[in-house]
This record gives structure tokens, sequence and C-alpha cells, in this order.
């Protein structure tokens, strides 16, 4: 009963078990959403940290620009403020004193975005023919002033340098009728400081391809006032003018990084117009849609020479190097990776666990239904000691009990016959002598019970026993029994077996008994024990008595089965029965061959 | 030969009776004692209860001692017998129903001398009595009374 009770108790554990189990697997799935967590704010951190750092590469990499571009202006301007030096050094400067000024301050080289330095003179309009005539002189026949036509005053270039190829055409010519550059060049001859024009067309002009602009220095008499504008407008001489290539200018700008991945657009001006464009790296004009395609940009205002220039830097494809653009996305990967990994090996140690654990639960449960088990086999174990307690006193008052009224029906009808014979007659003692002999039979059947019962209950204990020297013994006690007989007993030597020699002993008293018993009425009775090698040893009690009915051979073991009455030979029917528990005792088997009237053959076999 | 004094434990009136009757058979002319369970047996040897007062300088010649018995069994008497300075060399023969191996075991570790089976067959009884008698009251000297 107990033990299926806990089995009925073990569905109830595992349901705790599985809640258990679920409990474990959920850590699986916390660190699955803390790795995942992690990751994203990975992600996240990085990216903005890439961002970041690719912003202020950026910034740098403008910032530096802008400085380097207002650090040149700078040196080109006092470049030229350099030249008004040499008007005010001398009284009046020759055109071989400024080729050789602007030849020696190695302008190419050190200023490579100047086209050339110029000397623009003013001249009124009715000092025209006079310069014109003058000029010629020095040896310049074909010089006219351009662009002709009347205008109140005049500032040809007289004085170009360098003088050669398509600076030549600069030679005569008049900035001063074009709008944007007459702007420009009052405003310098009010300040008194070098002014820039607007985006100039070189290439009208037929000096260059590039576009470019021009800077003006006033320069004033010598001696003349020039503190306020109108004394300047008064003093005006001419301007130092350096036509500047954009291109050129801006060339090299970004320094140490030759390949920026950067584009600068300069435009003059506030308006990001292709009609104000001075320069553009690629060529494609961004600043008109800003926030295209670029990752990072930048607007910035710069004043060069009085005049607000507008820069436009925008990164272009590649600006980023590849490995950090995708840093975030490998660290997203590898995280998300990182996170199954995690949330994998979680679960299988949690289900492994869970697994270990049931398999324990399991484990339990059988070892506490094996100790439940043990605990009704001891209570069994107990429950027999006492039934075998009880059988022994059962056994006992049968022994002591049972045969003292017998004794006394025996006794008083042995002492009736004795003291009252006369007083009886013949059928009377025939009666006594019945009630003797059925007392006497039933003391032999409770001897017989009580051996059955003892072979069944005691203890084997096991040795070498010699079957042969027992036999002798149990024949000669047999040949005691009743001397008048005349019986060949014939027993084979060294007969040995393994077991309990006082059961092989009753054993034997059984089988040699009843052959002793059964070859009562032969003449010759001939008695055997021996043994035959048959797969193993088997033992034979042979003899050449009454025999019997191989029919009945299944019966003959069976407690109180009887062949024959007792009127032919005596017997409780119990002798076999013993024989056969103390032969399955010791492990073996035991049958029996007979014929009737041929004799009988027992054999049995014994566990070695 | 006739002062010697057998004393008879037996609880049973029949066996009691057939053994007297055995010992007559067998021409055993002393005095039986008959005690029918263990106090009783015990209070005669040691002058004690209904026997106070007896010459326990008297002893039994043989005890036949049955060992189912009312109150005091047979194996306690016994045991008790051998533990007394004054009975304790008597010779004591248990007469008994059982064949017990673990009576036989107890009876000849408390120091019984022999151990008897009753035979239900009469004849066999008196056999059995007469050779008792030959063996302890004829051929057996028995042990120096110590007191």
């Amino acid at each position: 009963m107990r033990a299926v009770k806990s089995g009925l108790m073990a569905p109830e554990r595992l349901k705790g078990s599985a809640r258990e189990g679920f409990g474990r697997t959920a850590i699986a799935y916390v660190v699955l959403l803390m790795a995942l967590v992690l990751t994203v704010l990975a992600f996240y951190y990085i990216g903005r940290n890439v961002e970041t750092r690719e912003q202020e590469r950026f910034e740098e990499i403008t910032g530096s620009a802008e400085r380097a571009l207002d650090r040149r202006m700078q040196t080109y301007i006092d470049a030229m403020l350099d030249g008004r030096g040499l008007f005010a050094a001398s009284e009046s400067v020759t055109r071989e004193e400024w080729a050789a000024y602007v030849s020696g301050s190695d302008l190419k080289r050190r200023y490579p975005g100047i086209q050339a330095i110029a000397y623009a003179e003013r001249v009124p309009l009715e000092e025209r023919e006079a310069h014109t005539r003058s000029v010629r002189e020095e040896g310049f026949p074909t010089y006219s002033l351009r662009p002709s036509g009347e205008r109140y005053e005049y500032f040809p270039l007289v004085y170009v340098a360098p003088f050669e190829d398509d600076n030549r055409r600069l030679f005569g010519y008049d900035f001063y009728s074009d709008r944007v550059n007459r702007s420009a060049m009052e405003q310098a001859r009010d300040t008194g400081l070098p002014r820039a024009s607007g985006k100039a067309d070189l290439r009208g002009v037929g000096i260059s391809e590039q576009t470019g602009f021009l800077v003006y220095t006033p320069i004033y008499r010598d001696g003349a006032p020039h503190a306020t504008p109108d004394e300047r407008r008064e003093a005006l001489q001419g301007y130092i003018v350096s036509v500047f290539r954009t291109d050129d200018l801006l060339e090299g700008i970004f320094g140490e990084q030759p390949d920026p991945k950067v584009d600068l657009e300069v435009f003059d001006g506030a308006e990001f117009t292709r009609e104000n464009l001075l320069h553009d790296d690629d060529g494609v004009l961004h600043a008109a849609n800003p926030g295209g395609s670029a990752h990072f940009s930048e607007f910035a205002t710069m004043q060069v020479a009085g005049r607000i220039w507008s820069l436009y830097f925008s990164t272009l494809p590649g600006f980023e190097p590849g490995w950090q653009s995708n840093l975030p996305l490998f660290v997203l990967l590898s995280g998300l990776a990182i996170s199954l990994m995690l949330f994998g090996v979680t679960w299988m140690l949690a289900s492994s666990r869970i697994q270990a654990e049931r398999v324990g639960m399991q484990l339990e449960a059988a070892n506490r239904q094996l100790e439940n088990a043990n605990r009704d086999l001891e209570e069994t174990n107990r429950a027999l000691e006492g039934a075998n307690r009880e059988l022994e006193a059962f056994s006992y008052s049968v022994s002591h009990d049972l045969r003292a009224p017998l004794r006394s029906i025996e006794g008083f009808s042995q002492i009736l016959l004795e003291d009252h014979a006369q007083e009886l007659d013949d059928e009377a003692r025939s009666y006594l002598g019945r009630v003797r002999a059925a007392s006497r039979r039933m003391a032999s059947l409770i001897d017989d019970l009580l051996d059955l019962s003892r072979v069944t209950r005691s203890a084997l204990t096991r040795h070498t026993v010699d079957l042969s020297a027992i036999a002798r013994q149990v024949a000669a006690e047999l040949g005691r029994s009743q001397p008048e007989r005349e019986v060949e007993f014939i027993i084979s030597e060294n007969l040995r077996a393994t077991g309990d020699s006082r059961l092989l002993r009753i054993a034997l008293e059984n089988l040699l008994g009843n052959a002793f018993k059964f070859t009562e009425k032969e003449d010759e009775a001939v008695i055997e024990f021996g043994a035959v090698s048959q797969g193993g040893v088997v033992y034979y009690v042979r003899d050449n008595g009454v025999g019997f009915d191989m029919a009945y051979a299944a019966k003959l073991f069976g407690a109180f089965q009887r062949l024959h009455g007792p009127e032919d030979f005596e017997g409780t029917g119990i002798g076999l029965a013993t024989v056969q528990r103390i032969v399955h005792r010791h492990g073996g088997r035991v049958w029996a061959e007979g014929k009737v009237g041929e004799g009988s053959t027992f054999f049995f076999t014994l566990r070695r | 030969m006739t002062d010697k004094v057998i004393l008879l434990v037996e609880d049973n009136p029949d066996d009691e009776l057939l053994t007297l009757r055995a010992l007559r058979k067998n021409k055993v002319t002393g005095e039986v004692v008959v005690a029918r369970d263990g106090v009783e047996a015990l209070d005669y040897l040691f002058g004690e209860g209904s026997y106070a007062g007896r010459d326990t300088t008297v002893m039994p010649q043989l005890i036949l001692l049955d060992l189912k018995l009312p109150r005091i069994d047979g194996l306690e008497v016994l045991r008790r017998l051998r533990s007394d300075e004054r009975t304790r060399l008597l010779p004591v023969v248990i007469l008994t129903s059982s064949r017990e191996q673990q009576d036989m075991l107890d009876g000849y570790g408390l120091g019984a001398n022999s151990y008897v089976r009753k035979p239900v067959n009469f004849e066999q009884f008196v056999r059995a009595v007469e050779q008792l008698k030959l063996y302890w009251l004829i051929l057996n000297e028995a042990p120096p009374s110590v007191v």
C-alpha cells in the first residue's frame, strides 16, 4: 500500500519541478534580454562616439582650412602692402623698378595664386591723350587705353609684372570701367586699405581660364594729406592691383591631409549661387543642396580684403574610414551573436540542471519506493518469523500434548488386556488390539508430520556429506529392525555430496526404508544405492519390490498419498513428501520409475 | 535398596499412573514421590512449602522430570536444581513426549543426565523404564551425599 501511495505522490513532485524548471529557464531569457539591452546600448554609444569623433575630425579639418586660407590671404595682402612701401619710398617708381621688385619677390613660387601684380595709374580724362603718348614714347607704340570711350577718370594698368604671355593683355586695361571693380577700387580709395573685388571674369579679359578676383591697394601722392575720405579722394595717385586665380590660391589649403575627402566651395558674398562661385574642389555644386548626400557639412564666412566670402565644406563619400563606420554594426552583430550564445549556454546549463534534478528526484522517488519495499519486506519477514515461532509452538504442543492422550489410550488399553483379560471375550480383546494399533499409527503419523515440518523449517547447513556411509548406517539399522529378513544391500562407494547431513540422512532413511518395506514379500530382496552421470550426478535407490503403476508416479510425492492399503504395508504417506522437500531444498529434483511387480527406482539430484 | 527414593515430576495423572505401573512392573519397590508441577518438585527437594520440615538429607536416587509443567516448567526446575549445592549432582532423567531438538539441547545444556522420550506403545514404555531402573538404580553409583 505504501509503495502505491508514494507512487501517487510522484506526479505532484514533478509538477513542482516543472515550476522550478520554468524559473531556471527564465534566467536564460533574462540573460538574453540583458545581453540584448547591453548590445543595443553599446551599439548606440559606439555609434554616437564614432559620429562625434568624425564630427570633431571634420571640424578640425574645416577649421584648419579656414585658418590656412585666412593666413594665406593675409600673407598676400602683406605682400601688396610691401609694394605700396616701394611707392612711398621713392619719388616715382619706374617701370624697371616695378619689374625688378616683383621678380625679386619670387612671385610665382611664393604666391602661386597671383596672376599678376600691376600698378594702375590715375589718369583724369583731360590727361588721357598725354598719358597715351607718354607710354607709347616709352617704347610701346601699340599701347592704348582700354576699353576706349570717355569716362571721368581712367586707371589703366601701366606696369604689369610679370610682363609676359597673357599678362600683356592687361597692359593699358582699365578695370575702373567695370562696375564690380570700380566699387572695390572706390572702397579701397576711401578706406586706404586693400579691397577685393567680387568674382572677376579673367577669361573675359583673356588672361586665364580660372575664375579670379582682384585686390586693390590705394596709393596716395607723397605728402598729400589722406586722413579723411575726402582727402584720400584728392590724394589718390593709383592702385597696386593684384590679380588672383582662386583655384591656384586655394590649392593645398587642407595642408597635411592630401586627400581629406572634404569638398570646399567658396562663394563671393553670402549667396551660394553658381554666379558667385569662386572655387569648387570637385566641380559639383553641393552648397545649393545642403543636407544631400554629405554626412557632415559646414558653412563659414570670412572676410577677404573687405569682402565677405562664404565657405561651404561638405564630406565626400569615403570621408569616414571603413572600419570606423562599420564599427557600430560590427558591435551590434557580434553583440547579438554573443547574446544568443549566452542565452544558449545559460539555457543549456539550466535545462541540464533541470534534467539532473529531475533524474535526482526520480532517483529519490525510486529510493523511497525501494525503502518502502524494504520496509514492507522487513515487516513481512517479521510476520513470517512470528508465524514461524507460532508454528514451532504449535509443533511443540502437537508433539507433546497430542501424544500424551494417545499414550493414555494405548497404555490403558494394554492395562485392560493385562489386568482384565479374563473378563473380556475374544471380540473385546480384538477391539482393544485395534484401539492400540490405531494409537500407535497416529503416534507415528504425528512423528512423521513433525519431521516434515522440521525439514521445511530448519536452516540448511552445507557440508561435504558421505552419502555412501550414511546409506550403510541406515541399511544396518533397517537390517537390525527385522533381523529375520534376508535383504541384500548393494551400496556404491564414495558417493559424496554437498548438503545438510541431517536432512540427507532423513531422505535416505525414507528412500531406503521404503525400499526395505516394499521388498518385504520378496524372498531375495535386493536394494541398491548408486549414482549415474547424466549431465550431473543422479543418485538412485532401486529395489526389486512390489513396484508401482507409472500412472500414479506424479502422486507419489504428495503428503498422505499412499498407493497401498495399510493392511498390505504400514506407512503414513509422508515419507516421500519429506524426501521431495529435502531434495528441493538442496536445489535438486526427485522422480521415480517403476512397474507393478518389478520393483521401483527413485532418482534424485542435488545442486553442486 | 528399599529406601531409595524416586522423584517423579509429572502433571498428567494418566502418565503418572502409567509410569507408576511401569515402575511396579519392573519391581521398583522404593518410595516414589510424585510432584505435579515444578513448584511442588522444588518444595520437596528443598523442604519448603507443603514439604516444610522434611528431612532434606534424604535426596532422591533419581528424578524423572517431565518438561511441560504448570507454574514452573521442567527446564526451570532443572536449572534451579543444578544451581543449588544440595541438588547439583542429583541424577535427572528427562522423561517427556517432546522430541524437539531445542528441548533436547536445552535439557542437556542445563545438566540433564539422560533424555528419554515416552513411547506411545506401553510395552515399549515398560521396557524403557526397565532400562532406566537397571541403569540408574542398580548399575550406576550415586554421587556421594554432600550434605
